[in-house]
């Protein structure tokens, strides 16, 4: 009877999971900070357009009345917020603000996957170092 | 010898512990190749699904339960992926054993002829009361008593002149 032949299979399929798991992990790393930068750079220019167009419309001066007097104070309080709502870029400021919140949701929800991924590339670094 | 259990293993894999497989590969690797040489029998095709059947189960890893028992996935991932592996070599496989057969055939045809031609030879070396015994006894198919009778010789001494003639065949092919 012919007999089996049976090689040890450890070192080719942990050398073919290194390689799937460096270029898995290294996607979806590459594909997480991307996405932050880009959400980042997109939150960034909401902030800057909203800070222009508050100093553009000056609207922010509006509450240096809170500096005056408490009998001013109480005579124009409620005009004077109610331009300030009326003139303040809301749109702009709820877009930085859906940002953010999206932003923060992301590094929130991931962390526990990134600290997996960098787990994984620095064993495997480490044991390509060996 | 790692005293980690499957459970423990596949948590850290799933924690990020890519060595931890390791491990499981190695505690695995006999019993998966012989429970698939069951389904193949070809010992080479069998490691080839063992492997892949490792790499199919580390890329789902992280859906595990791991507190279910592992061994029910290895061996189910193994069954699937030698199923799958046999579908898909399955006209290679029957191309190939077609040409193989036919070669394998051709071959012996050779062999043949080129046995025949040789021993044909050797016995037309032999003397002729023993060239004529061995062609009437191995290949005319006559038995010992009809040739004695055609040779009109003793039916023992046609076994003698068989047996020296066989001798000398035997020393003459080598």
């Amino acid at each position: 009877m012919k007999k089996r032949r049976q090689t040890d299979v450890t070192v080719a399929v942990m050398q073919r999971i290194a390689k799937y798991e460096q270029e898995r992990s290294g996607w979806w790393l590459r594909a997480f900070h991307t996405i932050v930068v880009l959400l980042g750079l997109v939150a960034g220019v909401f902030a800057v357009r909203l800070a222009l167009q508050v100093r553009e419309r000056q609207t922010l001066d509006m509450i240096a009345l809170f500096q005056e007097d408490a009998e001013i104070i109480r005579e124009f309080w409620a005009d004077t917020m109610e331009i300030v709502f009326v003139e303040f870029p809301f749109e702009t400021m709820w877009m930085l603000i859906a940002l953010l919140f999206v932003l923060v949701f992301v590094l929130w929800s991931t962390r526990r996957k990134r600290s997996i991924a960098n787990r994984r590339l620095s064993e495997l670094a480490k044991r390509n170092k060996k | 010898m790692d005293a980690r259990t499957d459970e423990q293993l596949v948590l850290a894999v799933q924690e990020g512990d890519v060595f931890a497989f390791e491990v499981l590969v190695g505690r695995y690797q006999k019993k998966l190749h012989s429970f698939v040489s069951r389904m193949v029998s070809d010992s080479q095709m069998a490691q080839d699904i063992v492997q892949e059947a490792y790499i199919n189960l580390y890329k789902t890893i992280d859906r595990i339960d791991a507190k279910r028992s592992f061994s029910i996935y290895v061996f189910s991932i193994a069954r699937n992926t030698a199923i799958s592996y046999l579908r898909q070599k399955k006209k290679h496989i029957s191309l190939d054993m077609i040409e193989l057969a036919e070669e394998e055939r051709l071959y012996e045809q050779l062999v043949t002829r080129e046995t025949q031609q040789t021993v044909r030879r050797a016995v037309a070396k032999l003397e002729p009361k023993y060239r004529r015994v061995i062609r009437l006894y191995y290949f005319d198919d006559v038995s010992y008593e009809q040739i004695a009778k055609s040779l009109q010789l003793p039916v023992n001494t046609v076994r003698t002149y068989l047996f020296r003639a066989k001798k000398i065949l035997r020393d003459l092919l080598g």
